[in-house]
């Protein structure tokens, strides 16, 4: 498969390469899922973390923050803030995160309305302050008050020089609930709060079980797990599994890593997507809610259940219908689904959701869809040819039809539009919102074949044979890998450099344990790069 | 620290405003006002995807969409300026700059990144800008007097981290909601009975904030502490904004009124753009800020404009689909193209409409047009090849200086043979190759944010600036 896939690439000369086919350490062991019978040389091997940069709360990091907090809902308030930027979906990318501007002043509007949200309610303002501030306990309490929620939002205990500040703040102030309201802004919008900053040469104890809660819940250590962290129980590589495994059973965790394939897979672009409503006139909220309803289904089953494999997410069978599904799917069941041996139903790439995601307004794009499952399910990084692709202009006496074709005759373009077009072409039986047609409005018949080229397979047409071809792909199992790398460690994985040995001991776990998503993630979470980091540059 | 912080907080109490602001040029008396230089403006304003230049062939009949085909004063108006022509004295459009060197490393969308910043940018990598942009440039050099250094807006939420960049690899967010930027502008503190205690409220807790930042810098590595001063300059811009009361409004600052709700919508279009440009002109008219930018959409623009009878996104009207796919103008390249010009006249709409109210009269003051240097321009030209040729600029403004307007300005863009024989570039009076570093060069020149003989972006295109326009 490697060499055929290599002889792809450059027979087409498309610059494309494919996950664990570059020239990495460790020559033909550089990447993930290969031979298992030849020696690996990532055995023992010292792992790089990699590099990382202080980590901005995203905006889901930041609203679930402030659900521990102060136990309220800031989804209005983080509403108003920049989206956060993303790379292949995810929202965490480290390098692009920055406080700019808009955000310093959103934050600032956020705390204020935040904490005046909590202290107007006497019982909520009671629980969160602990003690009472009045008379001659001022003193004691805000500083005991400022401790505790100033340990929640920097995720460890804070030095007697930070208490101090946040109490400053309270002092200017005649009516301590005043007071105490400055101070909990004060630590909403301190840097240590908004950034998760790691500063030893080693990573403490909080620092690792912020990382760990992260990854798992989406959210900040509680004081539980903060707890756990000071008393040393993440140190060694048996108590940090204990607790990963703990973090996953939590119901956090299945909240979290829904998001996560939503961000993966683009199934959180279908909150927003529009249809046109002269194509697809009953396309609305509840066709949107209804996808992600049966793509989240789908993931939870492929994500949790007990001896499923992930990679089956392409094959199933099983589907979950609305009304509003059942309509696009021509059927009239409702509710779990067995699609047996219908032909163009059953798996991830026949579901409305996707097939509509991957669409336009109101016609159907191969590029768009072929671009989907070479870059999120195969991971290829198609890149450009140096000079740029050339813009496809129609020169005098030209159709548009002929200047497309001069376009991806191109030997520069050849490459890559084989690569990306027929992919979508073997698609192109399912419109728009994913239902079946036979042909276009203007009345021409649809395309039926595709073709995955570079995989050694024939053609294929509809998404059910794309689903078993693509389940078969080793690079399937290598992106799902790489995917849950990228989420962890908040970066693009270096495949054929730093990161080559952590990726190919996760595929081989990923693959010994057949396809266990749990097992995926605890093998990240107790792995060296993921509790190990960089010392500062100087 | 602790006393630092009480006696900044009793100054405030006190005070009230006791800290300084800038000079407004409303607050000084009628006399003085007429002799006192305003400050210098700088009003940015994008639209997405360009504008025909009439195909390729450039044969009779087929020139004339967007650019005009004789240079100089004298240029017969053209099907998408004609929005334009009330204000065709007061403007001069640029025809024939180009990216230059910029766009042979990019394709698509993405050479979209460097129209503001003049900097290549990593391929496909949206939001990692290579350099500052235009706006970031002059705001950190004329926008630090007054209470926020930039305000920047765009239409739509889609498409984050394009047109704004405070540095390389750092976006600066444009606000979408006219609300939400109303209320950052015209905060709802204070009220009756001096200054509102929030002023002092908010110094204690940005204090406190800087406190933390102090002690956590001493423990970072060099890129940390710089991603740490970034947001330490953000809260300082906050500090302005929030903890200081605001000086009494301008007589010429129109009281303001809070935009409608809901209006973030393609078929409100119309009164969104309006909104924005209202608010931006308010923000200038009331000194809050003096450096302004405008994006009217993304580009790779799925948007409608159902207010045109165009019922289709705007992205189909500029490209046909992949072959083999349905495509509504099939067979039909003229109703495609007769759609796109709809939009494109639009877009000049909006360009006359923020014209209108820059050229409006204040009263004894002059009008903002004459303190302020006014751009607008667009990612392509014609968006259906993703051109990066011949980008149209509109330039207007005396940005306190003196600039002949009303002309078409030609430049010869000799970075695509095919395209050189356009008639406005082949028989191009200017000089050849200019680009848009070219562009921003001489415009950030003219607002006193760079020196004569400073250039803006990438210090290997070779710019030079333009002559013609500021003197």
């Amino acid at each position: 498969m490697r060499w055929v896939l290599a002889a792809t690439v450059v027979l087409f000369g498309c610059t494309g390469s494919i996950m664990g086919n570059g020239p990495g350490p460790g020559g033909a062991g550089g990447g993930t899922g290969l031979d298992p019978s030849s020696p690996s040389a990532c055995t023992g091997a010292p792992i790089d973390p990699g590099p990382l940069l202080m980590r901005r709360l995203t905006n889901a990091e930041y609203r679930a923050s402030v659900e521990l907090l102060l136990g309220v809902d800031a989804a209005a308030e983080v509403a108003l803030f920049p989206a956060d930027l993303r790379r292949t979906g995810f929202d965490n990318a480290f390098d692009l995160q920055t406080v700019s501007v808009p955000h310093a002043d959103r934050y600032h509007a956020a705390s204020k309305a935040l904490v005046a949200r909590v202290f107007a309610d006497p019982s909520r303002r009671a629980a969160l302050l602990g003690c009472d501030p009045s008379g001659g306990n001022r003193t004691t309490c805000l500083r005991t008050f400022v401790a505790r929620l100033g340990r929640l939002a920097f995720r460890r205990t804070l030095e007697p020089e930070e208490i101090d500040t946040s109490f400053t703040v309270t002092t200017g102030e005649t009516d301590p609930l005043e007071g105490a309201q400055l101070a909990a802004r004060a630590l909403l919008e301190s840097p240590s709060f908004l950034w998760r900053a790691e500063v030893g040469p080693a990573l403490t104890g909080p620092e690792l079980a912020t990382r760990l809660s992260f990854f798992l819940w989406g959210a900040p250590p509680d004081e539980a797990l903060l707890d756990a962290a000071e008393r040393g129980e993440l140190a060694t590589p048996a108590g940090l599994e204990a607790k990963a495994r703990e973090l996953i059973a939590d119901p956090r965790a299945r909240a979290s890593f829904e998001r996560f394939t939503d961000m993966w897979f683009g199934i959180d672009k279908l909150a927003t997507t529009s249809r046109s409503a002269s194509a697809f006139p009953q396309f609305g909220d509840a066709t949107r809610a209804a996808m992600r309803d049966e793509l989240h289904r789908l993931f939870a089953k492929h994500l949790w259940a007990e001896s499923v494999p992930l990679l089956d997410v392409y094959t199933t069978r099983t589907g979950w219908l609305s009304t509003e599904l059942a309509g696009i799917y021509g059927v009239t069941a409702s509710g779990e689904h067995d699609w047996a041996d219908h032909e163009s139903r059953g798996g991830l790439f026949t579901t409305a959701g996707l097939l509509t995601l991957t669409a336009r307004n109101d016609f159907t794009s191969p590029i768009q869809r072929g671009l989907y499952v070479r870059e999120t399910v195969l991971c290829e990084k198609l890149t450009l040819p140096a000079g740029g692709v050339p813009p496809i202009t129609i020169m005098p006496g030209e159709t548009q039809e002929q200047a497309e074709s001069r376009h991806t005759s191109d030997p520069a373009c050849t490459g890559c539009h084989l690569r990306i077009d027929p992919v979508g072409l073997g698609l192109e039986r399912y419109d728009a919102v994913g239902a079946l047609r036979t042909q276009y409005p203007d009345g021409k018949p649809v395309k039926l074949a595709g073709k995955v080229l570079g995989l050694d397979v024939p053609d294929y047409a509809g998404g059910v044979e794309l689903g078993r071809i693509v389940r078969t792909a080793p690079a399937a199992s290598r992106c799902a890998v790489q995917h849950v790398f990228r989420w962890a460690m908040a970066r693009m994985e270096d495949k054929g450099g730093i990161d080559a040995c952590t990726l190919e001991q996760l595929g081989d776990r990923f693959e010994s344990t057949n396809q266990s998503f749990t097992e995926l993630v605890v093998a990240l979470a107790t792995h060296d790069a993921f509790r190990s980091r960089r010392p500062n540059e100087p | 620290m602790k006393s630092h912080l009480l006696s900044r907080r009793t100054l405030l109490r006190g005070a009230g405003v006791g800290l300084a602001l800038p000079l407004l040029e409303a607050m000084l008396p009628r006399k003085a006002a007429a002799q006192t230089v305003a400050p210098t403006r700088l009003v940015l304003l994008h639209w997405p995807q360009g504008c025909d230049f009439g195909a390729s062939d450039w044969s009779p009949g087929n020139e004339g969409i967007f650019f005009p085909t004789a240079a100089g004063a004298s240029w017969p108006m053209t099907k998408c300026l004609m929005p334009l022509a009330p204000h065709r004295a007061d403007f001069n459009l640029l025809s024939g700059i180009c990216y230059g060197p910029l766009e042979r490393k990019e394709e698509s969308h993405d050479h979209a990144i460097a129209l503001f910043t003049g900097a290549p940018h990593p391929v496909g990598r949206v939001g990692v800008s290579q350099g500052p942009s235009v706006d970031q440039v002059a705001a950190r050099a004329i926008g630090t007097s007054s209470r926020f250094s930039s305000v920047g807006a765009k239409l739509f939420t889609d498409d984050e981290g394009w047109w704004s960049h405070s540095a390389a690899g750092v976006a600066n967010p444009l606000e979408a909601n006219p609300r939400t930027l109303f209320d950052r502008l015209f905060p709802a503190t204070g009220g009756g009975g001096g200054p509102s205690p929030e002023y002092g409220r908010s110094a204690s807790v940005l204090d406190a904030v800087k406190a933390d930042a102090a002690r956590l810098q001493r423990k970072l590595g060099r890129q940390d502490q710089q991603r740490l001063e970034q947001h330490l300059t953000s809260v300082r811009e906050l500090e302005k904004a929030v903890a200081v009361a605001p000086p009494a409004p301008p007589s010429t600052c129109m009281s303001p009124q809070a935009p409608a709700n809901g209006l973030m919508t393609d078929e409100n279009v119309v009164a969104y753009a309006k909104a924005m440009i209202d608010l931006l002109v308010l923000a200038l008219e009331c000194d809050l800020t003096r450096v302004t930018f405008l994006s009217l959409g993304p580009s790779q623009n799925y948007h409608k404009h159902p207010h045109l009878g165009v019922s289709n996104v705007y992205h189909t009207l500029c490209h046909s689909p992949p072959a083999g796919t349905f495509d509504p103008y099939a067979g039909n390249e003229a109703g495609r193209r007769a759609d796109y010009h709809k939009v494109t006249a639009f877009y000049m709409e909006q360009v006359a409409y923020y014209l209108s109210k820059l050229k409006a009269p204040r009263g004894a003051l002059p009008p903002l047009l004459d303190s302020a240097a006014f751009v607008a321009c667009s990612e392509f030209s014609d968006a259906g090849g993703h051109q990066p040729y011949f980008l149209p600029f509109i330039v207007a403004g005396k940005a306190n200086k003196t600039m002949t307007t009303g002309q078409n300005l030609t430049y010869r863009c000799e970075w695509n043979p095919d395209f050189a024989r356009a008639p406005w570039c082949a028989n191009a009076a200017g000089p050849a190759n200019r680009t848009v570093n070219d562009v921003w060069t001489t415009t950030l020149r003219a607002v006193g944010a760079l020196q004569p003989n400073e250039v803006f972006g990438d210090v290997n295109i070779g710019t030079t600036g333009l002559s013609g326009l500021w003197a």
